[in-house]
């Protein structure tokens, strides 16, 4: 556990450098005073009657917001299942114009972190869970404790999951042995034969390269894609056919998903994925939008996402790869959740300062191919 | 000839009927709509061009994104592959499309009109699903096409869909050739018959009658159609996006989209690139309008006959040529993403059980499929109502009327689509949330409409405009010489001319806005998001055997509506009467 802190606030303090020059930080806006007691904010949140929420793209995060209607009767809850990307644009333009739409956000921190968290369009997240009855906060149920935000000293988004992804994906019909070591991706017998997701962009792809830089450094990278000629692949799926085919031999930025499809149908059953190369972990977690319109909404919504039952709904449906910190939620997804007594093992790509520095520097060596 | 060059001026008889201050208030008002829904979002965009810093946060004048952009060699190499790409499949699109619109509209051959509807049917197929189809019959690892040729001839077969020629193929069978058959064929058939028999009777031969009555009759046309398949091959990127990355290929848009999409998002840059193919295409267009204002030929007068040439001998051989396009250009692809949808992995027939339903008990058991549904329906009309009625009030703004603003807003309907989707979309975004009066409908169905006949006003407006210009204003004239008032005229005599060419305007528009993703991606809300988005997330879960599916009913509405309205302008078009 010890560790686990020493990495948590190593995390925190490259958090706090990376976003300390010029980026506004959001001003804080205050909770509006419930009445006392837990019952009184049930109330007031029947009063507000509304719940704004949105969630990531996919159908996962489709049946992971009929659960949250499911749950919350008295709230009429408007959830837009979007892009992060295209949600983080779409927050800026609003509150560019004084439009303040949105709740609540659920899910992966990739542009939450990236554009909104800079922007200052989120707001302290601590005083919703201030507010909230004790018993979900309980920090033995939690790994690493319930605290844990992206950036400590700008608690805006509280992590609820890590999920450990990645890797390489080798098919062995045609590397019966595997990889022994990193170098021998430079070997020049895999000359344009290892082929990558898209990583000129921030995806699969360019975080499991990322994860190599986190080993090797970046020179190691330029030898991989401009001295050994790494191939792009536009899509995720084409290139976990191709892998699964033979057509590459290994793959970074394989859909593990489609991978298990096709295997169950008897194709690519050779491919393994290495997770002592490439891997990497990404965070997703809760962020409330600066002045939220349905405050209380937002503390009963909170309450019950971070129950077990909220919890297991995010595990069990949002993506293939999702998981909780929290330690009474079952495992739905063994090959992607981190151990997470030891998540020192792993490189934190999204939602860490140092993790979206390495990513950085990955993208402008593949770009710069 | 002499006579019917002097009808592309505005008919005085339709203009002396239509109040000069009707005209005036109508008109600057439909000028000024457009001008605050087009010019507003390209200004802000060209603005951020110039604001330097991260998007969200604090910014700075300055020329960095423009510098990274120009400063590029990958965005030179794009440059060039657009520009060749866009020649290399408008030249072979052009001589196919005008060869078979010509066939289809001038001549006896058998089921020229259910023919015509299957190129129809190809513009409305899903580019993206209809590529992977295409990938299963070329690729070069394992594509059907491939495996026959090793069959046949113990070689290794030559096709790879991942190259140049690939891009251009899929581009020749999934837009180009079919979008300029649909354009070109109502053109052809609105040609005078008479123009040709007096040219024959005055004793010139079949190349001087093509020389100097056909070619001048159909040039500006051609041209419109033309340059409006210029600015889609500007625009495609998903195609570009699937293909070219094997083979090294970038184009513009695919640069575009990876900088609109990166994390944060490099408007900046991205909206460069936009205002760059922006300045290739202006002199385009306005050279375009010069030459169309001068060289219109009105074609269809009181006179008017369509006398088909009879292809005799040479009837079945072209029926068999056309009808084996249609069935590659169409049915084929149809075939293929239908199979798609029931296929366990898309594209792949030697997996263990290839064939399930889940991908449709995935679309049909989705608690918004329903809701998408009718979002789809309801906005996708609405914008077809809107192109067919705002947009063929300002085609015949254009081209009818002595409106002062009218070679304004002749320009002003091309900007939109000259500028890609998804930059345009955070312009869109710009527009509704900084216009206090439009606020207001931010979050509902109706701001999709808006973006959605915005993203088909170019084409659709092109079309009526090109319509408009064939129609001769004597039998206007004639209305108003009886007595007959504008609003008359323009109900009796106009509309039902123009019934096939507004059909057709309606079905693109609709297509257009049940299939528009970039654009409405910023705008939809859980409520109104239509059949298109939630296919976007199934893409985005790689789910492309459930996308199809939502493929399959969008093409089924589509369909659909285009049967209606091609019922519906052919009974009330000049041919039948």
């Amino acid at each position: 556990m010890n560790r686990f802190i020493t990495y948590l606030v190593a995390t925190a303090t490259f958090a706090v450098v990376a976003c300390a020059p010029g980026a506004p930080t959001a001003s804080p806006t205050p909770v509006p005073a419930a009445a006392t007691g837990w019952d009184a904010t049930l109330a007031a949140a029947k009063q507000e009657g509304k719940l704004v929420l949105s969630t990531h793209a996919g159908t996962g995060y489709e049946k992971y917001v009929e659960l949250v209607k499911q749950a919350l009767p008295d709230l009429t809850v408007d959830a837009t299942t979007i892009k992060a990307s295209d949600f983080a644009a779409r927050v800026v333009v609003e509150q560019q114009n004084d439009q303040y739409l949105w709740d609540v956000h659920m899910g992966p921190v990739s542009n939450i972190y990236t554009v909104l968290t800079p922007a200052g369009d989120l707001q302290p997240i601590k005083p919703f869970l201030d507010a909230l009855p004790p018993d979900n906060k309980d920090n033995a149920k939690w790994a690493g404790g319930f605290d844990l935000y992206t950036d400590p000293n700008n608690p805006v988004t509280l992590i609820t999951e890590f999920s450990d992804v990645g890797g390489v994906f080798i098919n062995k019909d045609q590397v019966p042995e595997g990889l022994s070591s990193l170098d021998e991706l430079l070997d020049p017998k895999w000359k344009g034969k290892v082929a990558v997701y898209d990583p000129t962009v921030s995806n699969g792809g360019s975080m499991s390269l990322a994860g190599l830089v986190g080993l090797r450094g970046d020179d190691f990278l330029r030898k991989l894609i401009v001295d050994n000629e790494a191939k792009y692949v536009s899509t995720s799926s084409q290139l976990t056919q191709w892998v699964a085919e033979g057509r590459y031999p290994i793959g970074f930025g394989v859909d593990a998903t489609q991978l298990g499809d096709l295997q169950k149908q008897g194709v690519g059953t050779a491919v393994v994925r290495d997770k002592s190369f490439g891997d990497y972990s990404l965070a997703s977690g809760i962020s409330v939008l600066k002045n939220a319109p349905h405050p209380n909404a937002v503390k009963e919504y909170l309450n019950w996402a971070l129950s077990r039952d909220g919890q297991i709904a995010w595990a069990q449906n949002a993506s293939v790869d999702s998981s909780s910190r929290r330690l009474d939620v079952p495992v739905f997804h063994p090959d992607s959740t981190p151990d997470y007594q030891h998540m020192e093992k792993y490189t934190v790509i999204q939602g860490t300062a140092s993790g979206q520095d390495t990513l950085d520097r990955t993208l402008a060596i593949t770009k710069s191919r | 000839m002499v006579s019917a060059r002097a009808e592309a001026q505005p008919a005085p008889a339709a203009q002396w009927r239509a109040s000069i201050s009707t005209v005036a208030v109508l008109g600057t008002l439909a000028l000024g709509a457009i001008a605050l829904l087009v010019i507003y979002p390209v200004l802000i965009l060209v603005a951020n061009s110039f604001q330097v810093g991260t998007f969200g946060q604090a910014t700075h004048l300055g020329l960095d994104n423009w510098s990274t952009a120009l400063s590029s060699p990958r965005v030179w190499n794009a440059l060039q592959n657009t520009v060749t790409l866009s020649i290399a499949r408008q030249a072979i699109g052009l001589v196919v499309g005008v060869l078979v619109a010509w066939l289809l509209a001038r001549t006896d051959l058998p089921g020229k009109y259910w023919l015509e509807f299957g190129f129809w049917v190809a513009v409305f197929l899903p580019t993206l699903t209809v590529t992977l189809g295409w990938i299963m019959v070329f690729d070069s690892f394992n594509g059907l096409a491939n495996q026959l040729w090793q069959r046949l001839f113990q070689v290794k077969g030559p096709f790879n869909i991942f190259s140049w020629w690939g891009i251009v193929w899929v581009h020749l069978v999934t837009g180009t050739i079919p979008l300029k058959v649909m354009l070109l064929t109502p053109a052809f058939r609105n040609m005078d018959a008479t123009l040709e028999e007096a040219s024959h009777a005055a004793g010139a031969g079949l190349w001087t009658t093509f020389r100097r009555v056909i070619v001048p009759v159909v040039t500006p046309t051609v041209l419109v159609v033309l340059l409006l398949g210029t600015i889609r091959s500007f625009e495609a990127f998903e195609i570009e996006l699937v293909l070219g990355y094997e083979a090294n290929i970038d184009v513009y848009s695919t640069l575009i989209y990876r900088q609109a999409t990166s994390s944060p998002p490099q408007y900046g840059v991205a909206t460069v690139l936009s205002i760059l193919i922006l300045a290739i295409l202006l002199p385009i267009i306005v050279w375009q309008q010069r030459y169309s204002a001068r060289h219109a030929v009105a074609t269809i007068t009181s006179k008017y006959r369509n006398q088909p040439r009879r292809l005799r001998t040479w009837r079945w051989p072209v029926f068999g040529v056309i009808s084996g396009m249609v069935l590659i250009m169409t049915a084929l692809p149809v075939v293929l993403v239908v199979l798609g949808t029931f296929m366990s992995v898309f594209g792949m027939f030697n997996v263990r059980d290839p064939w399930t339903l889940k991908s449709w008990q995935t679309v049909l058991h989705d608690v918004n499929f329903l809701n998408a549904l009718w979002n789809s329906v309801v906005i996708a009309a609405a914008t077809a109502l809107v192109a067919m009625s705002a947009f063929g009030f300002i085609a015949y703004l254009i081209v009818r009327t002595r409106f002062a603003g009218r070679s304004a807003l002749d320009f002003l309907v091309w900007l939109p689509s000259t500028l890609p989707g998804i930059v345009m979309g955070l312009g869109y975004l710009y527009l509704f949330l900084g216009t206090p009066f439009l606020r207001p409908i931010y979050g509902t169905a109706a701001i999709l409409v808006i973006v959605a006949a915005l993203g088909s006003i170019t084409l659709t407006t092109q079309v009526l405009k090109t319509n408009l210009r064939q129609l001769g204003a004597e039998l206007e004239e004639a209305s108003a010489a009886s007595g007959a008032s504008w609003w008359h005229t323009l109900r009796h005599v106009v509309v039902p001319l123009m019934a096939p060419s507004l059909a057709v305007v309606g079905v693109l528009a609709f297509s257009a806005a049940a299939r528009a993703t970039s654009q409405v991606a910023l705008l939809a809300t859980h409520t109104t998001q239509p059949l298109s988005i939630l296919q976007l997330n199934l893409l985005t879960d790689n789910n492309f055997e459930a996308a199809s599916v939502i493929g399959v009913f969008i093409l089924v509405l589509t369909v659909g509506v285009a049967i209606v309205a091609r019922l519906l302008g052919l009974r009330l078009g000049p041919e039948m009467s």
